[in-house]
């Protein structure tokens, strides 16, 4: 069975897609810290910053659609934190409802913080999705690993991205198997089936990571973690880095002029 | 005849106590093809991770007459390439090319080696320019070539292979045994398939309950029903 759903786009080619993935780390993070670090209500810098990211997106040939779908995921978990500060902050009222037994209020300056941070995140996730989608993960991991990431963490990342699929493969196989064998059943039998069918997946899980280990030991590890560079820094990384600096701090400096 | 191992009364029990060789020997001469046949949980598996090292038990087992013990763990590694069963265990990094340089990177070998290795290794089971792709998205049969590739590239003088052909179609099975065959290194293939055994191995033994029963010609031990169907290796008519 065949996954894509990772780093999806990430083998197309583009100016962006040919940059050195520590490059495009350090800027996506920059363009986090200066996103996040921008005064409530800058609402010109905002525009400057998905201007700047829809220009990144769009170099980096990915498509609208998916790239929107994508930055959804974030929405929720935004939503459930701040969803209840218009109605919490105190200042001036927007609107007063009366429900059932008791009063809501909504201040303006609750609204207006809960704007912020919707955008906030959401052109924060647009910088992941932008990095994600145009780096392949393993050359990703070698750039964060370069980086001075400790080892075991890029380990445990790329064997994250080696064994999801079977483990996923797994877990399908695992469904098609109980559904074949399912003929309806209440609602409690089928929740306990899908705990036991976690615990087998543990255990088989775990089972492979032993396996692996083996075969590991079997090809001289033990225990340092060793690895090639094949990255390299070009002209074009110093350009783009240097460039998308910049174009950062001049965004942010509007901060200040208005 | 070179002896390239020797085993001397082996015997190994699991930790949860179920007991997996019992008093086995082995002589294994250099260049010949040795098919382990034998039902499920006959020891198999488990007499492949002792010639490696990866299991050991007081120097009963010697490899170019050198006890694999743990002093002599990386040099035994280096001589025997262990295939495991499932090429998902042993591709285990991103790209193949990791998967490939794993060894001779664990081995000290410098960039430029660890290149000409992975491309060499690559070559032989016919998967050249494949470097760069994800395990994830070969099929079984490209992923038993890697598997065979990643233990090649270190250039083991020993192949222990275990199933070699489970899994495969056909096709992708007649493929691996002519690319095996091509191999000059000496064979050790742990199988129940018999038809890869007569195509390969000029030696078999026959393993059951962790003990050797016979160690003769495959010729010989193919042709002889009533000793595969009492290791349970091929059909009994009679009931």
């Amino acid at each position: 069975m065949k996954h894509g759903f990772l780093d999806q786009y990430s083998d197309r080619d583009s100016f962006i897609h040919r940059l050195d993935p520590r490059t495009k780390f350090v800027i996506s993070f920059l363009f986090i810290l200066v996103v996040v670090l921008t005064p409530p209500g800058s609402w010109l810098v905002y525009t400057l910053y998905a201007v700047l990211m829809a220009g990144l997106l769009l170099a980096g040939k990915l498509p609208a659609g998916y790239v929107l779908k994508r930055s959804l995921i974030i929405m929720p978990f935004v939503l459930l934190i701040a969803l209840f500060i218009p109605f919490f902050k105190e200042g001036e009222v927007a609107g007063s409802y009366n429900m059932w037994l008791w009063q809501v209020t909504v201040t303006y300056s609750g609204l207006q913080v809960l704007v912020n941070i919707v955008i906030k995140s959401w052109l924060s996730i647009l910088s992941l999705i932008w990095l994600t989608s145009t780096t392949k993960l393993p050359h990703l991991l070698r750039g964060l690993e370069k980086m001075r990431l400790p080892r075991v963490m890029v380990m445990i990342l790329s064997f994250m991205y080696r064994y999801l699929f079977i483990v996923v493969d797994e877990a399908m196989r695992m469904k098609q198997a109980r559904d074949s064998r399912n003929f309806g059943g209440g609602r409690r039998w089928q929740v306990s089936t899908v705990g036991n069918m976690i615990g087998t997946l543990f255990i088989r899980s775990y089972e492979r990571g032993e396996r692996v280990y083996v075969a590991m030991a079997a090809r001289g590890f033990d225990g340092h973690i060793r690895t090639l560079n094949h990255l390299n820094f070009r002209a074009a990384d110093a350009y783009f880095g240097i460039g998308g600096i910049l174009v950062l701090s001049l965004i942010s400096l509007f901060t200040f002029l208005f | 005849m070179n002896e390239v191992i020797k085993i001397n009364d082996l015997s190994f029990t699991y930790p949860d106590g179920q007991p997996a060789l019992s008093g086995l020997s082995l002589v294994v001469g250099q260049g010949e093809s040795v098919a382990v046949i034998g039902p499920n949980g006959a020891g198999k598996s488990t007499l492949l991770l002792h010639l490696n090292g990866i299991f050991h038990s007081n120097g009963t087992v010697r490899v170019f007459d050198r006890p694999v013990n743990d002093k002599n763990l990386r040099w035994v590694r280096s001589r025997v390439g262990l295939v495991f069963q499932d090429p998902d265990d042993q591709l285990f990094s991103p790209t193949v090319f990791d998967d490939v340089a794993f060894g001779p990177i664990n081995m000290g070998y410098s960039e430029a080696e660890v290149h000409r290795a992975v491309s060499k290794a690559l070559e032989w089971v016919g998967m050249a320019g494949y470097e760069k792709r994800s395990s994830h998205h070969l099929s079984i049969g490209e992923r038993k070539r890697i598997a065979i590739a990643t233990v090649l590239s270190m250039s083991p003088q020993i192949l222990a292979l275990d199933e070699p052909s489970g899994n495969l179609d056909p096709r992708s099975k007649w493929s691996l045994i002519s690319l095996l065959r091509r191999l000059p290194m000496t064979k050790i293939i742990a199988t129940h398939d018999l038809e890869l055994v007569r195509a390969l191995c000029s030696r078999t033994v026959i393993l059951d309950r962790g003990q050797i029963v016979i160690d003769g010609a495959t010729s010989l031990i193919l042709n002889d029903r009533s000793l595969l169907v009492a290791h349970g290796l091929a059909p009994d008519d009679t009931s």
